[in-house]
Order: C-alpha cells, then structure tokens, then sequence
C-alpha cells in the first residue's frame, strides 16, 4: 500500500504524545503563562507593551519629537512586553537544552543550573530587543500601511528561512554544550551554555519575533504563527548541507521522482 | 496491492564459516552477481555504488578510495537528500532500517544471480566471529584472495581493508575480548527512552527520529557491531591524517562485500535476543511502528522501483516482503548465569534451592538514574594511554554505599545500584579507533593484567561524521556508555568503596594528536532508588 497523506497526518499525531514527556508540559505551562499575561497586558497597556506604536512613530517622523515618541512607546514597557513575548513564543522550543541541563547536573543543582541558563538566555534576546524593537519602530515610522508593513514582515521570514545562515544556526540550536557537574563552575556552564544557545536562537528566529511587531491589529495571531513555525524549524530533521538548504517542509510521502530512463515504477510499501 | 520484494519460498541466512571452504555456490555466485552490480552506474538504484551510498556517501572519500570520479553522474541533489545517507545509527531504528536494507540488497543480488544463471533460492550468508570455529575470527579466505577460480579479479576482495591482526596476540582479526555478546543479549529492553544519558541505550538504540550519527549506541549496535566494522576496516596514516578503511566509516561501509555478511549476522542477533528470552520484545509505541515520521525509509527492488517500509514491517523475517530466515539462532548464553543472578551470587544474595520464595526487586530501566560524579574538563585522548580523575559527589556516593549495605529481608531481596561510565561528547577524525576502559588501575600497573578493573570498551565508529558542525545536530559527538557495575561490585568487595575513580583510556592502535580525539565530560551515572 502507498504511504498515503493521511497515514502522515495519522502518525504526525500518534507522536504528539511526544508532547507529554518532561520536560515539555513545564515549559508549555511556562509558555501559557506568557500568553495569558499578554492577554491581560491587553487591558492593561500601560503596564506592558507588546507592539510599538505606529500613531506614535509616524508622528514622530512627521515632527521628530523624542519626547512625544518616548511618551507614546516608553522603553520599560516596550522591553517588558518583549520578554514576555519571548517566553511565550520560544519557551516550548527549549525541551532539548533544558533537558540537556537537567540530566547532566546533580539533582539538587538542577534549579541553580536551569536558572543559569535561562539567565543567559533571556539575557541574549533581551539584547536582541535592543536593537529589533528601534528598527520596527522606524519601519513604522514610515507611515506605511499595517498591510504594507505586515508583508514587509513576512517576506523577512521567507528571506530569512531559506537562507544558509539560517539553517546554520538552526544546527547550532542543536549543538549542547559541555557542563562542569560541580560547584561554581557547573552554574557557569548553564549560564554560558543559555548565552550561545540563546544567541544561535536569535540568529534563527529573530525574523519570527520582529515581523509580529510590524503587524498591526494582527499582532496576536501573528505571534502564535510565527510561533508554531518557530518550532516546527527547531524539530525538523536537518540533514541537507546549509549550502542546498531550500527544503524546510517534508516531501509528500506519495510523491515519488524518477531516477533514470526508463522512470522507476510507482513505489509502494510492502506489507 | 501488497508486493514483495522475494520469491514465495523462505530463504535460509546460513553461517559463512560452516559453508563449504573455498568457492561454494554460495559466494561464488554472491561474486559474480556482486561484480555484475559494480559495473552499474552510479545513478543506477541496483547498482553497487547506488546501494552503498543508501547507506552513506561521501565524494571526498570515495574519490580516494576509487569508487567516484569526475565522470561519474551521481542523481540529483533531490534524489539524493531521498534516498541516500539512510543509515540509521544511534537509534532505535538502527536494526529495522538496516533489516529492510539488507532485504533489498538481498533481493536485488538473488535475481541477479539467477540472471546469471545461479541457483534462485541464492541468500546472504552471515559471518558469525562468535561461532568457536578456528577461522570464525577472520574473514573467509575467499573474501582475501586476489582472483576468482576462472582466473578473472575477485570483486569480494576491497583494497581498502586494513584491519588486524588484534592486539590478543592471537593473530586474528576480530578482538573476542573486546567485541563480546553478554551486554547486549542480556539487555531486556529494546529502547532506551529519553534521555539518552545515564544508562546504556537499550539493545536496539534510543528513542529517536530519523537519526544520522549523534548520541548514544544502543547495546548491540555499541557491541559487537561497531567493533567489527573498525577491527575490520581499520586505517591507515596519509602523512598525519588517517584514512579509514572502508568499513571502518559509515560513508564508505557498504562499498565492502563483506560489510552485508556482517550486518546479516547482526540481523542474525536481533533473532536470537528476541527469542532467548520471553519479555525481549520490541517497542509497542506507534512512534516505532510506524516510524520514523520525518522522513521516510525507502530502499529499491529489483526492477529499481522503490518501496517505503516502516519499522513495523520488519518484525516477521518469514512475511513475503522479507523472506528469509536463519539456519542457526541459538542463545549463544545458554547455561550461563544472567546479568543478576550473577550479581546477587557475587552478593551471596542470590538463590539457592529455595530461591522461588524470594521477592527481587530489579535495578532496570524504570529505576531513577541520577548522575553522582564527573570529570572537572573536556579532555584529549591523543596518547596510547590516557588517564582522567573523575570526582563523585559525595551525597551520590554516599547513596550508592547504602545499597550495597541494604539488608535482606525475609522475603525481599533488593539489587544493589547498577553504575554507569558515560563517556559524554567524543569527536574525532579517526572512526577506526577502539579504547579499552579501564577504573582504578595502579599508577604503573599493567591493564591486561587486572581484567577486574576492565571496563569495558568503546569504537569511535560514526566519530567523524558525528563531530562535524553542519550536521544535522551540529556537530554534537557520539556519546558512549559503559556498565561499571561489575568492576564497583569489585572495587566494594576491596573496601576501596566509591570515593573517586580514576578512568584510563587505552588506545587499541596508533592514536595521534592529528586524530583529534576529545571527550567533553566523563561522568558516573547511578541507577538505583
């Protein structure tokens, strides 16, 4: 019988149960709890901010007022809400490092070990902010349409996605790193080891992170897309050399190529 | 409609050793049909090279071994990323995916064979090293000699096989105190699941995807799978570089007719653990069956068709899409003690007449495991000899004591912790190497002479590809395990207890600096409650 799309989309789901396993419902929870503060951030947006205000950027461009434009996207916010999205949206693509951690440390430096790496981490994409939070600000600055800068967006994704540089870093997301059982050096370890992870995370979804913020009313969704991409890249197979990295999506199990002249019959799945 | 890629008759896998010495039908035709599938280009999905790059595939290195040039027209990148670079190591697939594989090599050799004119119930012969026999160590002198009985070249002779004699003394090419069978056959379950350090992987490999060299070995793929490949291949130094031989690299294996005999045997063990006793059973989980998800198995038939198979549809060697069983799966442990009355006897704990009446409780696979000591700093192994301090951490020593103190009760007798040596994060250049293991030794003993302070050992077959930053878990390294539970049983019972081990490495071979060979940390892993 073919392997048929179905019996894929069948086993897709029989390995979600891959789900339940530790380290994967804490952090989900973790996750949750990233976006029920968003949802609650939503009423109330002075506490927390999760897009830069295009009102206020356009503004600001038309009459370049650091006051008006600091008053309208006030940095504490604006970096907090970012963490918060961060966690939200990365938190369920870390079940590998974080396991990573766990196994390798004595049982009662596991929390002082796991909170060094998130340390370092978080750390990594809040620098990342610094930089991605001021550039979609000045691409909102433009005045350009939530249409136009959502598109803008979302080719940032696709450009980003298919390059080597990408699937560099998304190999690098794979790599573990060595880490010293004892003492300080064992905290040091987790805590270097949540900086390089967090920074080849950066290198492979900033695009997932900045292209929300260019969204608009969409902003939201947007997140819980580029989110679940996000994800799908950190579990893919990746077995193709970055110089030919094009393929991100697998093959249709019934699609079938030929291979020489004469073409090679249909194949099938013996049974 | 199910199709099978065999005849409808069941085939019989028999031992190469116990065959007729010399020329037998059964190799005879295995050359003329292996030489037939040499001349095959390499686009060819029946063709020799085709096949072996099914299994992996390097330009670089075949070039230097003379199996692609310039003027060979390899299949698109497409097809490639499809059907090349399958193998399966440090996986639970490793024994399903390489069953289906040698299915279809098999198939595609037995109708070339009676294209030829030879028999049609033509089938792989295994090479059994642990049969006794007096050449069982060796390959069979046919797969050596220069020229076939018509005087014409013997396409079972490879050039780039460089292995042995071993360091045993004995002269032969396969180290049986190395390459052993009690740690995998004895090894109940069949998956390790996550995560995959503490404790040994299993007898068929971790819990995985698709998986191209990173991680842990499972039992029997560690041992004797990956010795044999290295004894076998060996290498050999290009100014400092070593080239492996070719089955000593996953690359480059399968170029080597000897390679299928030695994965048939391999197959061949896979029968005799799920027989020799009744809970060696393979995993139930879907997730196995019908796995893997990310990328699918596909090998071709004769006809060059492809067929998908899954992990599931490799359980029954008789179904029609199989065909074959083996003459001889006998436990080759039987009359032995196993792994745990061994230890409790070690114990005086263990059963007499009246053992029926104790309860005992088992350190497996369901037992927490808990890492209780560690090496301070990666380390090189670019000397014959190296020697590595490993501290433990009091509280888990301390934990480990106390179950070689539990009392027994009345009714009740509970196993001692099993302890685990976790060589974590090797990489390499040189996938030919072997490093015995052993704990404790005296500063200026000699190792071969403690066997109580043996270890165990490990191959750094898949090393190179493992190490590599653009693969596909970025150049992570192999992970080893080994079970020290013996040699601490030991070390206890000399009231030298647990405080700090000290863990030498001896190099099986030339080991240089070149080779690169580093581990990133070397830990000590307990099993118990």
């Amino acid at each position: 019988m073919t392997a048929s799309a179905s019996t894929a989309w069948a086993n897709r789901a029989r390995s979600a149960t891959a789900f339940l396993q530790p380290p994967w419902p804490a952090l989900s929870a973790i996750a949750l709890v990233g976006w029920a503060v968003m949802a609650w951030a939503r009423w109330a947006p002075q506490t927390l901010s999760f897009c830069v205000d295009p009102v206020g950027a356009a503004v600001s461009l038309h009459a370049p007022d650091p006051h008006l434009l600091l008053a309208m996207n006030p940095p504490g916010p604006l970096l907090g809400g970012w963490m918060v999205m961060t966690v939200a949206m990365m938190a369920p693509s870390l079940a590998h490092p974080v396991a990573h951690v766990r196994d390798r440390s004595f049982r009662r430096m596991r929390a002082v070990g796991l909170t060094g790496f998130a340390a370092g981490y978080l750390v990594v994409w809040g620098l990342a902010g610094l930089v991605l939070l001021p550039a979609a600000l000045s691409i909102l600055s433009l005045g350009l349409s939530a249409w136009t800068t959502g598109v803008f967006g979302v080719l940032v994704v696709v450009v980003w996605t298919f390059s080597p540089i990408n699937r560099a870093c998304l190999r690098a997301c794979h790599r573990t790193a060595r880490l010293s059982a004892f003492g300080l050096a064992a905290v040091l370890d987790c805590t270097r080891y949540g900086l390089t992870h967090g920074a080849a995370c950066v290198g492979a979804c900033w695009p997932l992170m900045f292209a929300p913020l260019l969204a608009g009313d969409l902003h939201i969704p947007a997140m819980l897309a580029a989110g679940a991409f996000g994800l799908g890249l950190r579990l893919q197979c990746l077995r193709r050399p970055p110089v030919r990295g094009v393929g991100l999506m697998r093959r249709s199990d019934a699609k079938r190529v030929s291979l020489s002249s004469p073409p090679c019959a249909p194949a099938s799945r013996p049974s | 409609m199910a199709r099978s890629w065999g005849g409808a008759m069941t085939h019989i896998r028999r031992n190469v050793h116990r065959l007729q010495p010399g020329w037998n039908p059964a190799i005879f035709w295995y050359a003329r049909a292996v030489r037939e599938l040499q001349r095959r280009p390499l686009n060819d999905p029946t063709g020799w090279r085709f096949l072996a790059a099914m299994h992996g595939f390097d330009k670089r290195l075949w070039g230097v071994h003379g199996y692609f040039s310039a003027f060979d027209t390899p299949p698109t990148a497409k097809v490639q990323d499809r059907l090349w670079r399958q193998c399966q190591h440090q996986s639970w697939y490793f024994l399903p995916w390489h069953r289906g594989y040698l299915a279809a090599f098999e198939a595609i050799i037995r109708a070339t064979v009676a294209d030829l004119g030879g028999p049609s119930d033509w089938a792989l012969p295994y090479w059994n090293y642990h049969d006794g026999g007096p050449r069982s160590k060796g390959i069979p002198d046919v797969f050596l000699a220069p020229i076939m009985p018509d005087g014409s070249a013997n396409p079972l002779r490879a050039d780039g096989r460089w292995g042995g004699p071993n360091e045993d003394g004995s002269g032969a090419l396969v180290d049986l105190s190395i390459a052993t069978l009690r740690p995998a056959l004895e090894d109940d379950r069949f998956e390790r699941p996550a995560p995959q350090v503490g404790v040994t992987g299993g007898f068929g490999g971790p819990q995985t995807q698709f998986n191209w060299h990173t991680g842990a070995n499972g039992a029997l793929e560690a041992n004797p799978h990956n010795f044999i490949h290295g004894m076998t291949g060996g290498f050999q130094r290009r100014g400092s570089d070593a080239l492996p031989g070719l089955m000593s690299h996953p690359w480059t294996a399968a170029l080597d007719p000897i390679f299928w005999l030695h994965h048939a045997n391999i197959d061949r063990l896979w029968e005799v653990w799920r027989t020799r006793a009744l809970n060696h059973t393979e995993p139930t989980a879907p997730d196995w069956l019908q796995g893997p998800i990310d990328r699918a198995f596909e090998v071709p038939d004769p006809s060059g068709a492809f067929h998908v198979f899954v992990a599931a549809d490799m359980l029954d060697t008789r179904a029609p899409n199989l065909d074959y069983e083996y003459d001889d799966i006998t436990d080759p442990l039987i009359g032995g003690s196993g792994r745990l009355l061994s230890r409790l006897n070690r114990f005086s704990l263990g059963f007499s007449t009246d053992s029926s009446s104790f309860l005992v409780r088992v350190m497996d696979e369901t037992t927490p495991i808990e890492l209780i000591g560690a090496n301070s700093s990666a380390v090189s192994l670019a000397r014959p000899e190296t020697v590595v301090p490993v501290r433990m951490d009091r509280e888990g020593s301390r934990k480990l004591q106390a179950s070689f103190l539990r009392e027994r009760t009345a009714s009740e007798v509970i196993e001692p912790d099993r302890v685990f040596l976790n060589i974590e994060g090797v990489r390499g250049r040189n996938d030919a190497l072997i490093f015995k293991v052993y704990l404790n030794l005296p500063h200026d003993a000699e190792p071969s002479e403690h066997p109580d302070l043996y270890a165990g050992a490990f191959s750094l077959f898949g090393v190179d590809q493992a190490s590599r930053s653009d693969s596909p878990h970025g150049g992570g390294g192999l992970t080893q395990v080994i079970e020290i539970t013996r040699v601490v049983d030991y070390l206890q019972f000399a009231g030298e207890g647990l405080p700090d081990l000290s863990v030498r490495f001896v190099a099986q071979g030339d080991v240089q600096p070149e080779d690169r060979i580093t581990v990133d940390r070397i830990s000590v892993y307990r099993l118990g409650e």
